[in-house]
């Protein structure tokens, strides 16, 4: 089994130079908060990465010219995003162990490319070049993402032989297990991967238990954990476009239900569930315009998809008519599918409910149970969208 | 002459949800948000995620003229607000 490591050091702050790159040669501190206390989360090169975890303020005293800025996750997520899914063009066998840090089974992906050369440099090419990929390819995960720290920026390193001896320097804080563990490692005077293969692996686990077993194999380059293809979404997507430029809200409204109609009948939209929607457009003189719509709970109603989408349309201030609609949907490969009960149980306790209220009625002289009501879902003013009536009304 | 035998019309029983709910807000620069008063407390708007204006029923004497923020407070929490463009006080919804 060969399992290639993309390892992205400091993948916060390069994905920011991505977008600002005057952070480039910038001392930078990256920071979150979390219940009102603030700790870095990521450092720029040649700041200590000892850094990471520290709370911003002391951060602040080692390095008081640096740049603040405060984590963006949703815009990190995005850039891994846009990785996978170059990594996805070669290979479904990848899995993201955390941002900046990808495994791809390379099975069978020998045949496909020729050379050791071409593949490494297919996978070194799905990411930009101003993140100064490591890749290390070994014979398993463990393996692989400690031979990807010590290659080179933009190069791959192989250790196919001998993994054992090539990782024993490795430090102990590598090891995927508690900190606690950490310590008491240290504290038996265990501070490299080869002091722990040094010790008999009944040692380990009559100290440690069954993570005694996993820190036996680790630490001799033994990991046979496989690599979990990520679920990627499918793009799928509809395009309209008018004789006529338009600026009727409900022809354009009649046209992005037609783009639904389009993509919900397909067989290999049907039943899957719906991660995101992109509505683009463009108006007359050459405008493009997107609004985007992400789903956190599966939707299978068209009239639903459709409110929302008409929702973020009518926040756009469109300087003229739209020539063309196209709209995009992000499948994701999972069915999904909504239980229903087996029983008439509903039945009752619509009836139950009822005589419920009647008692209410008599004792309280009022029904107190509302249904909540979509009056108009489309409307732009947040207040008019849903009301609430009496039930019985 | 005939009496009007019919109710007034109104709404009846409906309730609108999503009322918005006066706030005081303290601006910045170019009128933008930068500390909202909440439940006798100032929170500082650590970020503006989004804004957007709306603009609807220009017909009607209480025309609907609004500017909105989606915003991040310093203690991690979304908050939407607008200004009414009409009567320059800020709303939370």
């Amino acid at each position: 089994m060969h399992i290639a490591c993309i390892y992205i050091q400091n993948f916060y702050f390069k994905s920011e130079i991505i977008r600002r790159p005057s952070l480039q040669n910038e001392s930078v501190l990256i920071y979150q908060k979390d219940r009102g206390h603030r700790y870095v989360v990521d450092v720029s090169e040649g700041l200590s990465p000892a850094m990471i975890g520290a709370s911003l303020d002391s951060a602040i005293e080692h390095y008081p010219y640096a740049i603040l800025c405060n984590a963006d996750f949703a815009y990190y997520q995005e850039e891994s995003r846009k990785i996978l899914v170059r990594i996805h063009t070669k290979t479904d066998y990848f899995q993201q162990a955390k941002l900046g840090s990808i495994y791809v089974d390379l099975q069978g992906l020998n045949k496909t490319f020729q050379s050791e050369a071409t593949l490494t440099t297919s996978l070194l090419n799905s990411v930009p070049d101003r993140m100064a990929p490591q890749i290390g390819i070994s014979t398993g995960k463990f393996p692989a993402f400690l031979i990807a720290h010590i290659a080179d920026p933009g190069h791959a390193r192989f250790v196919l032989e001998d993994v054992e001896k090539a990782i024993a320097p490795f430090s102990i804080t590598l090891l995927p297990v508690a900190e606690n563990i950490k310590n008491q490692l240290r504290s038996f005077g265990l501070k490299t991967l080869g002091d722990i293969a040094a010790i008999s692996e009944a040692g380990l686990q009559s100290q440690f238990g069954k993570i005694g077993t996993a820190i036996a194999h680790l630490s001799r380059g033994i990991d046979t954990s496989p690599v979990i293809p990520e679920k990627m979404p499918v793009p799928v997507d509809a395009r309209l476009a008018f004789g006529i430029p338009v600026a009727n809200i409900e022809i354009i409204a009649w046209a992005v239900n037609k783009l639904l109609s389009m993509i919900l009948i397909r067989a290999d939209v049907q039943g899957k569930n719906i991660e995101k929607m992109t509505l683009s457009g463009i108006c007359l003189g050459g405008y493009q315009w997107h609004q985007k719509v992400v789903f956190k709970a599966p939707i299978n109603r068209q009239q639903d998809f459709l409110g929302y989408l008409l929702v973020k349309f009518k926040m756009l201030k469109l300087p003229n008519a739209v020539e063309e609609l196209s709209l995009n949907v992000d499948v994701m490969g999972a069915d999904y599918a909504i239980q229903k009960t087996l029983f008439a149980v509903q039945d009752d306790s619509i009836a139950n409910l009822h005589k419920s209220i009647r008692k209410i009625k008599i004792t309280q002289g009022k029904n107190p149970i509302h249904l909540i009501k979509g009056v108009d879902l489309c409307s732009r003013i947040p207040e008019r969208r849903w009301a609430m009536v009496t039930y019985d009304s | 002459m005939l009496k009007d035998s019919r109710k007034t019309m109104g709404h009846g029983d409906l309730r609108f949800l999503k009322n918005p709910v006066p706030l005081q807000i303290e601006t910045g620069n170019y009128q933008l948000p930068l500390n909202v008063l909440s439940r006798g407390r100032w929170w500082g708007i650590e970020a503006i995620l989004d804004q957007w204006h709306v603009e609807d029923e220009w017909w009607k004497p209480d025309s609907i003229d609004r500017m909105y923020y989606e915003c991040v407070l310093n203690n991690g929490k979304y908050i939407v607000l607008y200004m009414d463009c009409i009567s320059n006080a800020w709303y939370k919804q």
